[in-house]
């Protein structure tokens, strides 16, 4: 009896840690997305405002921007200031891909990132703060998606991770 | 990244020679293999690389153009040579404007970019125009990276006629393009503000007013030519006002410009002499006749402003400085003294 209790309490912890692994995804996705915006934020006002070169303006951001995309503006300034020869939207594109693993992003996400690198850099004022208009609405729109779906599976995960475990309990012991 | 690889790239030995450092750094790495295969003689003498879209790769050594094979030697074979992509020139101007276009609207406006090392790039392509005005250059369909080559101490050998007793002569650099008036005008500057032990002179506060980042070549804010220790630099100011900013607020004893010509330059220069600063300019033209076609420039000489003038010629060799009058008297001062030291004054 004693070991059936053990048993039983272990799938259900386990079961449950699972659930809770899964709904993190969502909220971190969520917590990332605000994080970009913020990141974009503050690049605009490196290009537009300050007029720094690009180089210095991504250094300044990956410095300020929350540690889980830190890497990806530190990498484009590691690359484009080591004037290896390369353009801008080949740089941003590898920075992305290197380090679109290590976040909660989805593949919809990633194609608004890649799409912004095509422009970036290469245009006067008028058009930077056109192409930073577009990736603060699409910015905007995956929030409120993946804040839709936050509310929907955070708690339907967890619950489920809960009950899965309880049913093999019943079931099983 | 199929080239990250090439981390060592910086390693190699030709890529430490400064002068093409900051010449390859503006070039994608296609260009740059080619670029480092040439030999050292030709690039020691190049003064232009020419970027066209579909067109040859050229360079230009000693007023010669020369073509780039695909194998990075000098050929003169057009068949042979390689071709400049659009892409190329794409990715080169993005490395030229360290992919930021954005922060270099003026300069693009004016029609160059100004390199790390003083180098100036030409961009060619289609303008956009806004209320008459130029807006942008898109499309850029042709690039022309200048290498600027700072001669220190060509002026070594005038600048005993241009200062007496201690103090400077308002001088008039004359010389068609391409004769190294301004390589002169910047060396010129350069010992002005240093001082020099003969003749016997401490240094002068020199105010620049650098209408075309050609004179100190201005990187970032930083000058990439040696211009000297007490030398104030306005970069990209227009000539009459930077003139009378510097009046008001830097004190100097000389104020330098390049090329003038207008009447507000005139006009600004007048001010300036009545403030008691002295002056060095240059100004386009082949010889003093020349030069008082033009109104302008006629009332200063008429006034006497220049105490010396300064003809510069590139026979036999660019930068041989032909003769330096007396301005008021008109009197030559010396012609023949410096033929036999041209080529020390040259290189």
């Amino acid at each position: 009896m004693f070991a059936k209790t053990i048993f039983s309490i272990i799938i259900i912890l386990s079961t449950a840690t699972i659930g809770y692994v899964f709904a993190y995804g969502y909220v971190q996705r969520l917590h990332q997305l605000k994080n970009l915006y913020l990141s974009f934020q503050l690049l605009e006002t490196e290009i537009i405002y300050a007029s720094n070169p690009l180089p210095i303006a991504m250094k300044k951001v990956g410095e300020r921007s929350h540690k889980t995309i830190r890497k990806i503006f530190t990498d484009v300034y590691d690359i484009l200031h080591s004037k290896m020869g390369y353009s801008i939207e080949e740089v941003w594109n590898t920075a992305i891909n290197n380090h679109f693993k290590q976040t909660s992003l989805n593949m919809e996400d990633k194609e608004i990132l890649l799409d912004f690198g095509k422009s970036l850099g290469f245009a006067d004022k008028e058009n930077q703060i056109k192409n930073f208009k577009l990736i603060y609405l699409q910015l905007e729109k995956q929030q409120q998606i993946a804040e839709g779906l936050r509310m929907k599976n955070e708690k339907m995960c967890k619950s489920l991770g809960i009950l899965v475990g309880i049913g093999i309990v019943i079931v099983f012991i | 990244m199929e080239g990250l690889k090439d981390k060592n790239f910086k390693n190699k030995d030709c890529y430490q020679n400064c002068l093409k450092k900051d010449i390859l750094e503006a070039l994608p790495l296609n260009l740059r293999e080619l670029f480092i295969h040439l030999p050292s003689e030709q690039t020691k003498d190049m003064e232009e690389i020419r970027l066209r879209v579909n067109k040859p790769l050229m360079i230009s050594c000693r007023n010669r153009e020369y073509f780039i094979s695909n194998k990075g030697k000098i050929v003169t074979n057009l068949s042979e040579s390689y071709m400049i992509t659009k892409l190329d020139i794409e990715k080169a101007y993005q490395l030229i404007t360290d992919y930021s276009i954005y922060a270099l609207e003026e300069e693009i406006r004016s029609g160059f970019i100004t390199l790390k090392g003083g180098h100036r790039v030409g961009i060619c392509g289609t303008t956009v125009l806004e209320r008459h005005e130029i807006k942008t250059i898109k499309n850029i369909s042709g690039l022309n990276i200048r290498i600027s080559k700072e001669k220190l101490g060509v002026s070594n050998k005038v600048m005993q006629y241009l200062v007496e007793e201690g103090t400077f002569q308002n001088t008039l650099i004359v010389s068609p393009p391409q004769c190294g008036k301004t390589t002169l005008l910047r060396d010129i500057i350069r010992n002005l503000s240093n001082g020099m032990k003969k003749p016997n002179f401490l240094g002068f506060k020199v105010g620049v007013v650098d209408e075309r980042s050609e004179i100190c070549g201005m990187y970032q804010g930083i000058p990439q030519n040696d211009v000297g220790i007490k030398t104030d630099i306005l970069n990209a100011c227009p000539k009459a006002e930077g003139m009378m900013m510097l009046i008001r607020s830097m004190s100097p004893q000389i104020i330098a410009t390049d090329e003038i010509g207008k009447a507000e330059d005139v006009y600004a220069m007048e001010e300036a002499l009545n403030a008691g600063i002295k002056l060095i300019t240059t100004v386009h033209g082949r010889n003093l006749e020349e030069i008082k076609r033009r109104k302008n420039l006629n009332d200063l000489l008429k006034q006497g402003v220049f105490d010396r003038i300064i003809i510069l010629s590139n026979d036999p060799k660019v930068g041989t400085i032909k003769q330096i009058f007396h301005g008021k008297t008109n009197k030559i001062i010396t012609a023949d003294p410096l033929q036999d030291r041209r080529n020390e004054i040259v290189c």
